[in-house]
């Protein structure tokens, strides 16, 4: 396969203080994949979006956003270390919404995503606000436009910061364990938008617990443990037939949380 | 000596005349205090590891001594090292040395307010670390410091009257020539502080009416 992969990591490694938080991960995304990410908390999951964003700076590896190298290049045999400028202009590339949303309660919904189109993407403000209301209206929050955040509901903040990490043409979407944060009514909510944009062809890392919504709709299941991606495979296959004995401990736990099998989605 | 009122109204057009110079030395003293406390706040964040030093031994000095010290400092002995400045100048220099201090302080109380998560996303998202103090912390920061703020613009703006000693003739400085002429230190200086009274009440009006429009954002 020759076509350019929308992200592409190798050997991602970081250490706090003696502990190894992400330890030599590789993964690859092709472009229109989901890849759902799971694991025991603590695995290194949030690490490995925060190193993927340059939130946190690994130690190791590399990484690479649709073709193009993201924090570290190689040059011959000369690893390079790219300036903050350089990083500034690439992280529109991968789009991240927070488990905590992080709206800026200062702007109305609008605001909150043109902002970052004009002042990063020095888009004219008419293109930026067209996107903007095209995109709000696709998620269903056309009439929340001039809201603020603290008088939006949990479902329609996090519709405003999948939107505003969109806005940005990103080659890819991050989401930091986007159900967890909000109450459980809205959970169905949330994952329709996120099959919704799965529909659209938009490439997706989801890190979550939902395990019925890896299984039904990201194309991929990456399971991670003590800082390792230890097993991935086709979704179905992986959670149907889990090889790793951690990978099954893990689902037999989450699983048996439930009542009987967990219910289809779609 | 009986209380006059008719010399008290004599009086104030003169002392209205007078206190042009508070508020255009206030409003000048205010602009340089925000401006510059914003400037050491910026550079206090970057936590650069001498200069927060210095900075604190700066900040336990002008929190530590009476301002009328200060003013005296900026008046008598700069001239000494060779910065020698009109009264006006060196007595706005030192208010607004001051109240750049307390500013700064306020703005660092209020920082710790926002969200890290809020910066966190606007680098995640690219922005620049410029644009994510002028787009989102500031913003943010002033409408949460807008009651402090305005108590320091009325404590600058009776500061101002302490610059009567270094011979700025002001509202005091002229209360006090014109007692000195008519032996009429009740009346003129009653006259005095009415001025500093309005001219801090109209402070308040405008805070409230401030708070109030920024209000409906407050998260």
């Amino acid at each position: 396969m020759t076509a350019t992969l929308a992200l592409k990591v190798e050997g991602l490694t970081k250490q706090f203080r003696g502990t190894t938080a992400l330890d030599s991960v590789y993964l690859e995304i092709q472009p229109g994949e989901i890849v759902a990410l799971i694991g025991p908390s603590g695995c290194g999951k949030s690490t490995f979006l925060r190193c993927l964003t340059w939130l946190e700076q690994p130690d190791d590896g590399f990484i690479e956003v649709a073709g193009q190298p993201f924090g570290r290049e190689r040059i011959g045999a000369v690893v390079r270390r790219q300036s903050g400028r350089e990083i500034d202009r690439i992280r529109p590339r991968i789009g991240l919404v927070f488990q905590q949303l992080n709206l800026w309660p200062h702007l109305t919904a609008l605001e909150n995503i043109v902002r970052p189109q004009i002042v990063v993407l020095k888009r004219p403000r008419e293109e930026a606000t067209r996107r903007a209301r095209d995109l709000l209206a696709r998620l269903g929050l056309a009439d929340r436009a001039e809201r603020y955040p603290h008088s939006l509901s949990g479902g329609q903040k996090q519709r405003v910061a999948i939107a505003r990490a969109l806005a940005m043409d990103p080659a890819l979407m991050l989401f930091d364990e986007p159900t967890s944060a909000l109450d459980p009514e809205l959970v169905g909510e949330v994952l329709a938008v996120l099959r919704q944009l799965a529909e659209a062809g938009t490439t997706m890392l989801v890190v979550t617990h939902e395990i019925g919504f890896a299984a039904n709709v990201a194309d991929r299941i990456a399971f991670m443990d003590h800082g390792r991606i230890v097993e991935e495979g086709p979704a179905r296959q992986l959670i149907d037939a889990p090889r790793d004995p951690r990978l099954k401990g893990f689902l037999d736990l989450v699983l048996s949380h439930r009542d009987g099998p967990a219910p289809p989605l779609a | 000596m009986k209380f006059n009122f008719e010399y008290l109204l004599s009086v104030m057009p003169r002392l209205i005349d007078a206190s042009l110079v508070n508020i255009r030395l206030a409003l000048i003293i205010m602009a340089l205090s925000v401006l510059l406390g914003t400037g050491l706040t910026i550079l206090r964040a970057a936590k650069l590891p001498v200069v927060n030093e210095v900075i604190a031994v700066v900040i336990s000095f002008v929190r530590g001594t009476p301002l009328l010290i200060q003013i005296f400092i900026a008046y008598y002995v700069l001239p000494s090292v060779g910065l020698d400045m009109r009264p006006e100048v060196a007595g706005v220099a030192a208010i607004a040395f001051n109240s750049m201090i307390f500013v700064s302080e306020t703005l660092r109380g209020g920082l710790a307010t926002i969200d890290p998560g809020q910066i966190e996303a606007s680098t995640a998202l690219g922005l620049p670390p410029r644009a994510i103090w002028y787009k989102v912390v500031l913003p943010q920061l002033f409408r949460r410091v807008i009651p402090v703020l305005i108590n320091e613009a009325t404590i600058v703006v009776k500061g101002t009257a302490l610059l009567s000693v270094i011979t700025v003739v002001e509202v005091l400085r002229t209360a006090q020539q014109i007692s000195a002429a008519s032996y009429r230190p009740f009346e003129t200086l009653l006259g005095a502080a009415l001025i500093f009274l309005v001219m801090n009440l109209v402070i308040s009006l405008v805070g409230k009416f401030a708070e109030a429009r920024y209000a409906v954002s407050r998260a």
